[in-house]
């Protein structure tokens, strides 16, 4: 087991999970003294109908719902959330409900940055453990099995102006309660279902092998590669009756970002973060293109840590050599990518992901300027990144 | 594993001590003040010679400003993109549009004797950003030429994920940055 000379956790959210975990937020935001929600999600949420069976939750409760803003964008933006800020104020809240996927939930912490700093711009407060303010409680239903958002005090937002994605991580980002109910990621279709399971996948991979790894977070992210390895490619198959495999994904995607949430991501999320500011790329699907190949690229510093991937991912146990077995674990990665590919066209090349050669250039730029890349193992300079993203292209 | 040195046992013993820990914590606040001036003067022969860091600062915007420096209310220097070089343009933060501080003391003199490196420190969480995080990598990214021209190679060994291999042409670069370091250090200290 990999111990750090140093090394910190923390996790404080309350975690409710369960078929029919959802009915119990009334009595939650009671015990937390909290009376009127604001609902923060998007329309592909809404026209699911997932917040009619959240509305049904507060029948005959005494908490409401003042207002449902469906407008959290694709990786929520600094714009939207300015304005859900002022929402939240005008219509007297006193706590966030995201109910959405990552977007949804982040769109949530932001607004909830711009309200508690007090300020009229989320953008005067950008940083890395900047927020000094205590921020206003948030219960965070994830309607995706991804980004773990429900649990990571850190919050993705796009920037507007800029074009560029933005990491806001700081302890009180972390939301209050995460809701896990199977039924909510029941209706999400199998393309986004094995996009954002890739995102948890990739969450809980780069948590193992980055420099941030530590004995804690190695348990989380087991637990994650081994439930995603059982479920996901169920989950996408068959999504809309097995509630087992809803239910194991939603667990996992929580699991890996417990662990990303404190050791952190690496190199694969600095170029998917990347090809999602400069070219919208979904974000899971960037990181499920790029995982193999960034793998391959940090094997000669980490292939211990790589290899001890394999027996979660589901490789027979067996073989010392750590970099073969490392080679294993990445194959598995491999595999299942394809599988997914087969089973509902997820692209295995950026090129199909809506990226042209032309870009290349322009997302290393943005990369190198991502926060992640100090957690990776190995330095990644313009060359590298370039040359990650032609192999992946 | 965690195994204490011999110096850190006996700083340990030392700390016992009321006085010692005044004294320790003085010595620390001087060195500092001392260290991020020496820092503002490398900032400044660097950049004024190094076609990497050149190309670094080909985006950044004229009269950029960032701070380094030990919160809260430590040892600070703000330093300024003035042309194709960084100038420091005094201590303290004089309206940063970026401040990257250590959390406290004895994280700073860690980075800045070299003890651990900057990214082992971010690593344990030991820093704290104020503005755009892109703008902090740039930053960075300046800091590590910074230190691959000035340190010696079995530092960088210790404190850098990858060394970069160095070209003759290099080496006479290192020799230009020493000599624009002398007068730059003139200029910071009076
Ligand atoms: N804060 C964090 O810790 C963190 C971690 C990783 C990623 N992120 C960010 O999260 C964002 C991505 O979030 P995401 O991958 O969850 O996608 P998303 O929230 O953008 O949702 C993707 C699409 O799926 C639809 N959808 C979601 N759930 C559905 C359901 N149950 N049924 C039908 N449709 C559904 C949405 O309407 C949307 O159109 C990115 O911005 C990413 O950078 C944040
Ligand atoms: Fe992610």
């Amino acid at each position: 087991m990999h111990m750090p000379n140093y090394y910190q956790h923390y996790s404080p959210g309350r975690i409710v999970a369960g078929y029919g975990a959802l009915d119990k937020i009334p009595s939650i935001m009671e015990r937390l003294g909290c009376r009127t929600a604001m609902v923060v999600t998007d329309k592909g949420v809404v026209g699911a109908g997932l917040i009619t069976c959240v509305q049904q939750a507060f029948e005959g409760t005494s908490c409401t719902i003042a207002h449902v803003f469906d407008e959290a964008p694709p990786d929520s933006s600094n714009i939207a959330s300015n304005k859900l800020a002022r929402l939240f104020e005008q219509y007297g809240c006193d706590l966030f409900l995201a109910v959405g996927g990552g977007s949804s939930i982040d769109t949530a912490k932001a607004a909830n940055i711009v309200i508690s700093e007090k300020t009229d711009d989320l953008l005067k407060i950008q940083g890395a453990e900047n927020i000094e303010a205590d921020l206003l409680p948030v219960i965070a239903v994830p309607t995706t099995a991804g980004t773990g958002s429900e649990a990571t005090k850190a919050a993705v937002i796009f920037n507007e102006e800029k074009k560029v994605k933005m990491l806001f991580s700081a302890d009180q980002l972390c939301p209050t309660v995460a809701v896990l109910d199977p039924r909510m990621t029941a209706t999400a279709p199998p393309k986004i279902t094995a996009a954002t399971g890739l995102d948890a996948l990739t969450h809980a991979i780069e948590a193992s092998i980055n420099l941030q790894k530590n004995p804690i977070e190695d348990a989380f992210a087991k637990a994650a590669i081994e439930l995603i390895a059982k479920y996901l490619v169920r989950a996408t198959e068959n999504g809309a009756t097995d509630m087992e495999a809803r239910y194991g994904m939603a667990n996992a995607a929580l699991f890996a970002g417990i662990a990303f949430s404190n050791s952190t991501v690496g190199v694969v999320h600095s170029l998917a973060h990347a090809c999602g500011a400069v070219c919208h790329v979904p974000h899971g699907m960037a990181n499920g293109i790029l995982l193999p190949w960034c793998l391959e690229f940090n094997l000669p510093r980490v292939a211990a840590h790589i290899a001890e991937l394999a027996g979660p991912l589901g490789a027979e146990p067996g073989g010392n050599d750590p970099v073969e077995r490392a080679g294993r674990t990445i194959r598995l990665v491999r595999e299942l990518g394809e599988r997914l590919h087969r089973l509902c066209g997820l692209p295995l090349r950026l090129r199909d992901a809506g990226v042209t050669e032309q870009n290349l250039p322009h997302i290393v730029e943005v990369a190198l300027n991502d926060g992640c890349l100090i957690y990776n193992p190995l330095d990644v300079t313009r060359n590298d990144a370039l040359r990650l993203l032609r192999n992946a292209f | 594993m965690l195994e204490l040195t011999l110096v850190e046992k006996s700083m340990l013993f030392a700390r016992g001590f009321k006085a010692w820990r005044r004294i320790e914590s003085m010595a620390k606040r001087l060195y500092m003040a001392i260290a991020l001036r020496v820092f503002g003067a490398a900032f400044d022969a660097v950049s004024s010679i190094s076609a990497e860091c050149e190309r670094e600062l080909a985006d950044w915007e004229e009269g950029r400003r960032f701070a380094l420096g030990v919160e809260p209310k430590g040892p600070c220097i703000t330093l300024e993109k003035k042309g194709r070089r960084i100038r420091m343009i005094g201590t303290g933060l004089k309206d940063p549009h970026l401040s990257i501080l250590f959390k406290n003391l004895d994280s700073a003199v860690m980075v800045f004797t070299t003890y651990m490196g900057v990214v082992q420190a971010t690593v344990e969480n030991r820093a704290l950003i104020k503005g755009d995080n892109g703008r902090a990598m740039e930053v960075i990214r300046i800091l590590d030429i910074i230190m691959i021209y000035l340190l010696p190679g079995f530092i960088l060994k210790k404190n850098f994920r990858t060394v970069p291999g160095f070209t003759r042409s290099q080496y006479l670069v290192m020799l230009r940055i020493y000599a624009a370091l002398i007068p730059a250090l003139v200029r910071t200290f009076f």
